[in-house]
């Protein structure tokens, strides 16, 4: 039981959290670490957007890319029809605008 | 997740593949309504006819009650959609709604069904009190309205999901504008259908 509880964990994918488990609130970067010269770098980065859609979205954006943004390409290899797949794509490009829209809102508050 | 590709196939049909089942199922549904005697005077409607009308007069009417409500949700989408509406896609789901009204042309060759529409009308319009029904045909005209009305609502489930994946409207939009082309459909149809009937008859 404990070896393939350990064996779960291991394989279990690492995932980049974007959200504040606490409070809702998107998270920043504080400190990034080279594993080759052992320097750890601190700050206060901003996450990249393509960071902080949810890994499903991320997912279909690198299928996007890798299907040469062809949406009938697209939406035989994810075997649904096209404007499904045209409205997630809209769906992204409105989450897209209002993640932009409110990093430009923050930037000026600041 | 059956369940929900009954009510919503178009997240994987759509376009020129549905429209081709679509052309498929409402030719059959012609067809098979000409032999049952079984017509849709609008686009949710569902009637019996005791005379028997040519087999033209039943694929124009499948082309009216679909062709008309596809015109009006196209423009509905388009106005209120901020994505890109194909008519392929509203012209094709549109089409595969129709569906369970061909299972309706199916049940109108029951003769149950007609022998309690003859009763009804035996009854009230002639006020023939001698007028009889055996219990069987009672029970069975009943399952069958039972079953049509299931018929309908499957159909418009259908529609409102044809109408909503095509123009990627959501919520209240979406109902309220599926509502309105459906209302707007049913009077087109009906109206369109009367033209119909009297250029055939």
């Amino acid at each position: 039981m404990s070896l393939f509880l350990i064996c779960k964990i291991q394989i279990m994918e690492k995932r980049l959290p974007i959200l504040c488990p606490g409070c809702g609130g998107i998270l920043k970067v504080k400190s990034l670490h080279c594993d080759a010269c052992d320097t750890t770098i601190t700050g206060s980065f901003g996450l990249p957007v393509f960071h902080k859609l949810e890994q499903k979205e991320q997912d279909f954006i690198m299928q996007f890319i890798l299907s040469s943004g062809s949406l009938k390409q697209m939406s035989k290899a994810l075997q649904l029809s096209y404007p499904t797949v045209r409205n997630m794509l809209d769906d992204l490009i409105e989450k897209i605008t209002q993640i932009k829209k409110t990093e430009d809102e923050n930037k000026k508050a600041n | 997740m059956k369940t929900k590709k009954l009510i919503n196939p178009f997240v994987e049909i759509a376009g020129s593949k549905a429209l081709f089942y679509g052309l498929l199922v409402m030719m059959l549904t012609g067809l098979t309504g000409y032999f049952s005697q079984t017509h849709f005077p609008d686009v949710i409607s569902i009637k019996i006819i005791q005379e028997y009308l040519p087999l033209g007069y039943f694929f124009v009417q499948q082309l009216m009650i679909w062709l008309i409500p596809s015109l009006i949700f196209f423009v509905f989408a388009f106005w209120g959609s901020s994505s890109t509406v194909r008519v392929l896609d509203i012209l094709g789901t549109l089409a595969l709604a129709r569906f369970p009204y061909f299972i309706a042309a199916l049940l109108g060759f029951s003769g149950s069904i007609k022998r309690f529409g003859n009763y009804i009308m035996a009854l009230v319009m002639e006020q023939d009190m001698s007028a009889t029904i055996s219990v069987i045909d009672i029970i069975m005209a009943i399952i069958i309205l039972f079953l049509t009305i299931l018929l309908t609502i499957w159909m418009v489930a259908l529609m409102y999901n044809a109408f909503r994946v095509s123009s990627n409207l959501k919520g209240g939009k979406a109902v309220g504008l599926f509502i309105a082309g459906l209302f707007i459909s049913i009077i087109a149809t009906l109206f369109a259908n009367m033209g119909l009937y009297q250029l055939w008859v």
